[in-house]
């Protein structure tokens, strides 16, 4: 039996021994069609980037009170330091990405991509705020559930899921601003996955 | 305030019943032999945390007695789960204790203390779990049981007049 090592295991040998962070998982994969964590963050990101538009329309919307824009403008800014964080591990595994704002129809588009009813521009109350909301925290929450599968990198994995509760806390709170009190409408299920 | 963790837990676990949907699905999830130590770690603390909903509940404020009976349900539900992934590890679930020390909580505020200092003790052991499962579904299924005790820290939290939400990476030291 041959046992002498693939070029592709010495690359990913040479990548591991660099220290590049989850190089050599990302080759690892390449044979298996499981995607590489690159491709899972890049996937997040592109939510992330969604989420920080839907904040940012509502929030211009002029349908809340004070009371809500309190509660959410920290919410846009926890979501802008994923970005920044998802877009500097990108960067570590060498992969350069837009976090940019998206514009309004690029944004639609992601919209209709994720299934989400609604427009980012017919936000005329406070309910088609708040729902929007609610629906794009799932898509995040979603996006992480689904990264987690498949990456390799266990600072990444533990990342993802923290930003994943994170985005599961802000889907509480704001379908708590949706039903005040009910708490089974805000915690409706034990188990949190969102929507792909 | 202390509970008898054996029998009351067990009851409500015998009075759940049902397999969730999800565990149900993740029946043919390959689970590693070797994770079913870190999995029994994990349903130690869900344990936990149910004597400490089914000790505090009766104690909180009226307008939080709703969300402690549904957060004790949803612990069961991943008390469950997790039983069901320590099965598929080729393990044996641990039982709940006989008793938790829960301290001597005085007033609502206090017992609202405790709960959350069960859910940031459970978020700090899911957090250090779920990097080191395996395969991934395993990690997702984990996951979606952390995330969900996540918000039900939020909630702790706010009826404490905290931040509901302190911090964009949820670590358990909030």
């Amino acid at each position: 039996m041959d046992v002498r090592p693939t070029r592709r295991q010495l690359v990913a040998g040479a990548l591991s021994a660099a220290g590049g962070l989850a190089a050599a998982p990302a080759v690892a994969l390449a044979d298996t069609g499981v995607p590489s964590d690159s491709d899972a963050l890049a996937k997040v990101l592109e939510a992330e980037r969604l989420i920080v538009l839907g904040y940012r329309q509502v929030l211009a919307s002029g349908t809340l009170g004070t009371g809500d824009a309190a509660v959410l403008e920290p919410f846009l800014a926890q979501e802008l330091e994923h970005v920044s964080t998802v877009a500097a591990q990108l960067e570590a595994l060498g992969t350069m990405s837009d976090t940019s704002p998206l514009d309004v129809t690029a944004g639609n588009a992601l919209l209709a991509k994720h299934h989400v009813p609604g427009s980012l521009t017919d936000l005329h109350a406070r309910a088609d705020c708040l729902k929007l909301l609610v629906n794009l925290e799932s898509v995040a929450e979603g996006a992480y559930f689904t990264a987690l599968k498949t990456l390799g990198h266990a600072d990444l994995v533990t990342l993802c899921a923290q930003a994943m509760a994170c985005e599961a806390q802000h889907w509480t709170v704001i379908s708590g601003l949706r039903n005040p009190g009910i708490y089974v409408k805000s915690i409706p299920w034990p188990f949190v996955t969102g929507s792909s | 305030m202390s509970v008898a963790g054996a029998g009351l837990a067990s009851a409500l676990l015998a009075g759940c019943g049902h397999k969730s949907l999800k565990a149900q699905v993740h029946d043919a999830t390959p689970v590693l032999h070797s994770d079913a130590a870190l999995l029994n770690h994990l349903l130690d603390l869900e344990h936990w945390a149910i004597a400490a909903y089914t000790a505090a509940t009766p104690l909180l404020p009226a307008a939080t007695v709703k969300a402690g009976k549904l957060f004790l349900n949803d612990e069961l539900s991943h008390a469950g789960d997790l039983a069901g992934l320590v099965r598929a590890a080729g393990g044996k679930p641990i039982k709940p204790r006989p008793s938790y020390p829960l301290g001597h909580p005085r007033g609502s505020a206090e017992v609202l203390g405790v709960l959350h200092t069960v859910e940031r003790a459970l978020i700090t052991a899911y957090l250090d779990a779920i990097p080191r499962l395996r395969p991934g579904t395993v990690k997702q299924q984990v996951a979606s049981i952390f995330a969900n005790d996540a918000q039900h820290l939020a909630v702790v939290r706010a009826a404490l007049h905290e931040p509901a939400v302190p911090s964009a990476f949820v670590t358990g030291r909030d």
